[in-house]
């Protein structure tokens, strides 16, 4: 970035180097990643949500370009991600939960039932609940629904903004995400032959579905390391 | 300001100090790549969940 002074030509001026993600032009690229997430997250609008965040995305590199010290990337989609992924997971089981009788939830899980897993086709909607007939799935599901999934996406959004609360929570509910794997892939086993006998694809489906919810096992080294620098994060 | 509260007064030999930083900055290239592989997986779920709908319903038709 060059400056005119009076009394010199000209003189080289230092790029700002502190990281502002409360800068108006990052706040602006801030909220197309964020709504883009929440779109990706709501299932209905998942495909405009894509096209949001890669606006996002080209509108901070352009920042980036102009020599303003932007998020790290790896903080950026880390949030923004696990913020879709909250969300898609959270209104998912939300509409089990709630909404089991409407066209999107039959449709939905008529066909996530049909394709990957057959706890959300073979006797749907058929309890007192509704929903997933499957006990060990409709516990999980309520547990997630009312504790996890709302911890996490509020941990994901002060992430996303490098908040110190946001970096211990995102820890937290990593942790918390671990153990409900453990206890979903457990309870799907239990009931193997009704929940992947009947399905399009089997077993290989569910897994190959399911085996990305692996990251919590991955994120939470990164997430430690992060920790071991708290002047890059803010209260 | 620190999460962990203060630092510990341990007094630490100039040579030992630079090897923890080493070691340090090692482990947190790997966490890093560790991080990569996590984001990469986000989005696959992230797509997963996008496209769903779309999917289920050019594949069955609306329930």
């Amino acid at each position: 970035v060059t400056a005119v002074r009076p009394h010199e030509a000209q003189a080289e001026v230092e790029p700002a180097i502190e990281l502002d993600v409360d800068n108006p032009a990052h706040k602006a690229a801030d909220r197309w990643l964020l709504g883009g997430a929440l779109a990706s997250g709501s299932f209905i609008l998942g495909p405009a949500g894509i096209v949001m965040m890669l606006v996002g995305w080209l509108k901070l590199r352009k920042l980036q370009s102009t020599g303003l010290r932007v998020r790290p990337w790896l903080v950026t989609w880390m949030g923004l991600f696990c913020l879709c992924d909250a969300g898609i997971n959270m209104i998912g089981w939300s509409v089990d939960m709630l909404l089991h009788d409407t066209v999107i939830g039959q449709t939905v899980f008529g066909g996530f039932g049909r394709l990957v897993d057959g706890g959300y086709y073979m006797g749907y909607n058929s309890t007192s609940l509704g929903g997933t007939s499957f006990d060990g799935e409709k516990i999980l599901e309520i547990a997630s629904v009312t504790v996890l999934f709302p911890l996490r996406i509020a941990a994901s959004w002060a992430f996303f903004r490098m908040k110190r609360w946001g970096l211990q929570m995102m820890i937290t509910t990593s942790w918390m995400y671990l153990f409900l794997w453990t206890a979903y892939l457990i309870d799907k086993g239990l009931h193997f032959p009704e929940r992947f006998g009947s399905t399009e694809f089997g077993v290989f489906g569910f897994w190959a579905f399911n085996i990305f919810y692996w990251t919590p096992f991955l994120m939470l080294p990164y997430l430690y390391s992060l920790k071991r620098k708290p002047e890059d994060w803010v209260d | 300001m620190s999460f962990d509260g203060p630092a510990r007064n341990v007094q630490m030999s100039e040579e030992d100090a630079r090897a923890e930083a080493e070691a340090g900055r090692k482990i947190d290239i790997c966490n890093a790549i560790l991080g990569k592989i996590a984001v990469a997986c986000l989005m696959v779920i992230s797509l997963q969940g996008a496209l769903l709908l779309p999917i289920t319903v050019i594949k069955y038709g609306w329930a």
